[in-house]
């Protein structure tokens, strides 16, 4: 059960993070409030993934807190998942999956309930069809593999997973990475519409897609460089500083 | 090919091998309870660890099979209950293998350990083991033979494989979904290592239990060939299980009738005969 909470709000305090003594963020300190779409923006390596895993509480940091609604989930992705739903990066689907789209959404949301999740499944099919329908899989391919899906598709299945779930905040890596120019526009309008509601929190190489619809822009590379409105942030910010491979190979 | 025409053969001879009574009163029935023992646990713990992509493990656990039953032969004698011991000590290790990869360990790494460690141990308790329970016994851990299986040994076996393949069908859809994504699986609420550990146990069951029927060489292959078949043509977490126990069955009845009329050894040729399915299974995905 999600904890009721009038304000979606992510809180991170201090957090530090390091992988083998590389340090992956630095003394991070964010207040996150919905609903609305926030967008984590920097280069690679900036930090950007491992700001959600920390969120979802599937990386604990060396120091600091992280409080979700108020609870605190610091490294706790079992208290996390009740009141956080999470995508990770995934640009393909895994190999041989022979889970079908369905089984896929369908587990998604049983997996949140009490019991054993196998003798709950009639109870989420209208829910399951729902959020199908919402991210723009069309009926035929409910029944496909996920391992049969092209790369845009298996996004698409994955955001109905996290969609299905019905948590007040969803935390979305990269969501529009492997999706057509087309479906970067319809998904980012299924996104704005759940932001009217929920805390969504999206990581971008390209912020441009879902621009309209995102209140605050977070600028990270291991530390936070900025935070706000996004056209503030945006042509504050040089292109350099948040993209600087891309500058350098490609000019201004 | 439609996953439907694949089943469709599968289940066609599966029937036909099955609809041969008088064969199996010639084979005896320990031997017969055997084979379907085997072919139920290692079909649908096969498709699991497909699902969860441990074929590491299926490399680990026969080679800790092959030291434990050697051990246990040695300390309680064999032919009693020296195969309980055996699952302990393989159960323990699987479980101790399986957690340091769930921590983070790379697979090489625990494989490269484990079965390093069991290999050299091995010699030394089978050195000791033949003294005991004589050269035979020990050949048959190896090479495997359902033919020289006991009323008491297949009646196990059979067992064994219902309690496997019911186990395997209740958790299928859960682990196939941690296959997607572990992060997202734990985030969703799943208890990631109850199902982890749940499918080392079974794993560890599995081998322990059958070694002596398919024999540690070809329990390698009935544990990854049938499962990496099934998730090829199979659709869905319950037709894969089906698909991976169906695989199992008709390779293994066909390894046994092979065994007695043209005086082979079964497990090699059910072995073979996995390799054939799935190389086939390969090449038509190309054509």
């Amino acid at each position: 059960m999600h904890m009721s909470h009038s304000t979606p709000t992510v809180r991170l305090e201090d957090v530090h993070v390091s992988f083998n003594g590389v340090r992956a963020l630095e003394s991070v300190s964010l207040e996150l409030k919905g609903p609305g779409v926030i967008q984590v923006i920097g280069p690679n390596g900036a930090g950007k993934s491992t700001l959600l895993r920390v969120i979802a509480g599937l990386v604990r940091p060396v120091r600091g807190s992280v409080y979700v609604n108020g609870v605190d989930v610091t490294g706790r992705s079992d208290i996390a998942g009740t009141l956080v739903s999470y995508m990770p990066q995934s640009n393909e689907p895994p190999g041989e999956s022979p889970l079908t789209v369905w089984e896929y959404v369908e587990t998604s949301a049983l997996a949140r309930r009490s019991g054993w999740p196998r003798f709950r499944v009639g109870s989420v099919r209208g829910v399951v069809e729902r959020c199908l329908t919402m991210v723009g899989l069309p009926r035929s391919s409910w029944h496909l593999r996920l391992s049969e899906l092209s790369g845009g598709m298996f996004q698409r299945a994955l955001i109905a997973g996290v969609l299905v779930a019905g948590a007040p905040i969803i935390l979305l890596d990269e969501p529009l990475a492997s999706v057509d120019p087309e479906g970067r526009v319809s998904l980012s309008r299924v996104l704005g519409q759940l932001a009217v509601d929920k805390l969504i929190i999206v990581t971008s190489h390209d912020p441009h897609p879902l621009l309209e619809y995102t209140k605050l822009v977070v600028a990270l590379n291991r530390r936070v460089i900025a935070v706000g409105d996004p056209h503030e942030v945006l042509s504050r910010l040089s292109p350099s500083v948040l993209y600087p491979h891309w500058v350098s190979e490609h000019g201004h | 090919m439609d996953t439907r025409v694949y089943i469709a053969i599968l289940a066609l001879t599966a029937t036909t091998l099955a609809l041969m009574p008088k064969l199996y009163w010639v084979i005896g029935y320990p031997t017969v309870a055997a084979v379907a023992g085997s072919s139920l646990a290692f079909g649908s713990v096969s498709a699991l660890v497909a699902a969860r992509r441990l074929y590491f493990l299926a490399h680990v656990i026969p080679h800790v099979a092959l030291l434990a039953a050697p051990i246990s032969a040695v300390i309680l004698g064999s032919g009693g209950l020296d195969w309980v011991l055996a699952l302990l000590i393989v159960t323990v290790i699987a479980w101790v293998s399986g957690y340091a990869h769930y921590r983070g360990v790379g697979s090489d790494v625990v494989a490269s350990i484990v079965v390093s460690f069991a290999a050299s141990a091995t010699v030394i308790a089978i050195y000791y083991a033949q003294r005991v329970v004589g050269a035979g016994r020990v050949s048959q851990l190896i090479l495997g033979d359902p033919l020289l299986v006991g009323v008491s040994e297949g009646l196990v076996a059979l067992l064994v494989g219902l309690l496997v393949a019911t186990l395997s069908l209740s958790i299928a859809r859960e682990i196939f979904y941690i296959g997607v994504s572990r992060d997202m699986a734990l985030v969703s609420g799943l208890r990631v290592w109850v199902y982890d550990f749940t499918l080392y146990t079974l794993m560890a069951l599995s081998i322990a239990v059958m070694l002596r029927i398919t024999g540690f060489l070809v329990a390698t292959v009935l544990t990854l060939l049938p499962g990496a078949l099934a998730v090829m043509i199979a659709r869905g977490s319950i037709q894969v299980v089906v698909a991976s126990v169906t695989v199992a069955t008709v390779a293994s009845t066909i390894g046994l009738l092979a065994s007695i009329y043209l005086d082979v050894p079964p497990s090699g040729v059910t072995g073979l005969i996995l390799v054939t399915l799935y190389a086939l299974a390969r090449v038509a995905r190309f054509v």
